[in-house]
């Protein structure tokens, strides 16, 4: 699962900091905690974030910080409740994207918060598939 | 898992982001960014150019580049004209000094959907090292279109007209009528604060005022910011506003202009 979830955040540093404002790194990662429940996500989070800082030109460490807290955040979160749901995912993405979107861009701020959740679901909807498709296998 | 288990990691990578802060900050690990910027800049250049490889080739981006061209001419014809006028009236005149440009590619556009937004920002290819500070105008042919807002070592970000952090001294081409001109947050450029006794036309182009500080930085005057495709005028208004169309389609451009101080 890690390697996906690495290959998939450079593709989104890379993108995140050349065509789109989208928080493409925030998703990944918010979907990372929520599907892999591993402390590595911290990790990925302060380097991605200080890469992101880099590449966007942001005071570097600022995104790292974010990052870690939204982490902290859900995992604070999933001791009480379940976090494996779709209105999960898309209720921490939309709130997490309005306040970095808040943070960084402060341009069409609904539309991408909007957009960010919907391609959250549909990232979190695949990777049910998936995992449901290898516990079939392993089954059989 | 447990939060005992997982508050430390936490804690030790918040720990860390909050000293890469403070060591940025007193540039102690300026080498080390600056070393890694020559590594992204690249990076970041390919990307770009491989998700707008849009076909300067085509019929319509010949024709613009010809319009503007035109357009460029006019301006310039304008301003000998006035020149002249100037000469006969008084003896002396300043002639418009060349201005020395230094070409930029441009390697980033954050924010930019295509189809969806405009581009507000760019990231272009040139920085500190050769001689970029912020406020400094950029430019295409001598049509304005943003500002540089920050800097680093090998990159900076330019703030296009029509970001609504960009606010401009101009004045109308024809009237002399000045105004500010503000970006709004739909990438539509404004003429604002013109005094309802001024004379504002559509079609008219808007020209800057020039806003040069003392180290010779800044805007120069007289590059074309757009042209006027509406006008707001209120009586019950204290001022009157217009609607700016630049003549630069920012979501084409690969390579940009800095007017760097004499």
């Amino acid at each position: 699962m890690m390697p996906v979830i690495l290959l998939l955040l450079i593709a989104g540093l890379v993108l995140e900091s050349t065509v789109t404002t989208l928080p493409l790194i925030l998703i990944i990662l918010i979907l990372a905690t929520v599907t892999a429940k591993s402390q590595s996500v911290f990790a990925l989070a302060f380097v991605f974030g200080l890469l992101l800082d880099l590449f966007a030109m942001r005071t570097i460490g600022v995104s790292s910080i974010f990052l870690l807290v939204c982490i902290w955040l859900i995992f604070l979160y999933q001791r009480k409740f379940e976090i494996r749901t779709y209105y999960f995912v898309f209720l921490s993405t939309g709130i997490a994207s309005f306040f970095f979107l808040m943070l960084f861009s402060q341009k069409d701020i609904i539309p991408e918060v909007l957009l960010s959740s919907i391609i959250s679901i549909a990232g979190f909807f695949i990777f049910l598939r998936v995992s449901h498709i290898k516990t079939k296998q392993q089954t059989l | 898992m447990q939060r005992e288990q997982f508050f430390p990691t936490f804690f030790i990578f918040l720990f860390c982001s909050i000293i890469i802060i403070f060591l940025v900050a007193v540039g102690f690990l300026n080498p080390l960014v600056n070393g890694l910027n020559n590594i992204i800049t690249p990076i970041q250049k390919g990307t770009f150019h491989m998700f707008n490889s849009s076909s300067d080739d085509s019929k319509v981006a010949q024709l613009e580049k010809e319009n503007q061209m035109l357009i460029k001419k006019l301006v310039d014809l304008d301003k000998l004209q006035k020149e002249n006028s100037a000469l006969r009236d008084q003896f002396e005149t300043t002639y418009p000094k060349s201005l020395s440009l230094l070409p930029a590619e441009v390697i980033g556009a954050p924010g930019f959907l295509p189809g969806f937004s405009v581009p507000s920002q760019f990231i272009i290819d040139k920085g500190t090292d050769e001689g970029i500070s912020t406020g400094l105008a950029v430019v295409v042919q001598n049509n304005l279109i943003g500002k540089i807002t920050k800097t680093s070592s090998t990159r900076s970000q330019v703030t296009l007209l029509g970001n609504q952090a960009v606010v401009i001294t101009a004045k109308d081409q024809n009237t002399q009528a000045v105004g500010i001109v503000k970006g709004q947050d739909s990438g539509e450029i404004l003429l604002d604060n013109v005094l309802l006794s001024d004379t504002l036309s559509k079609d008219d182009f808007i020209i800057t005022k020039g806003d040069i500080d003392a180290k010779g930085a800044g805007l120069p005057a007289d590059l074309v910011i757009g042209k006027v495709t509406a006008i707001d005028k209120k009586p019950s208004n204290l001022f009157q506003t217009a609607k700016i169309k630049s003549l630069i389609n920012p979501a084409n451009l690969r390579t940009v202009f800095i007017v760097l101080p004499k």
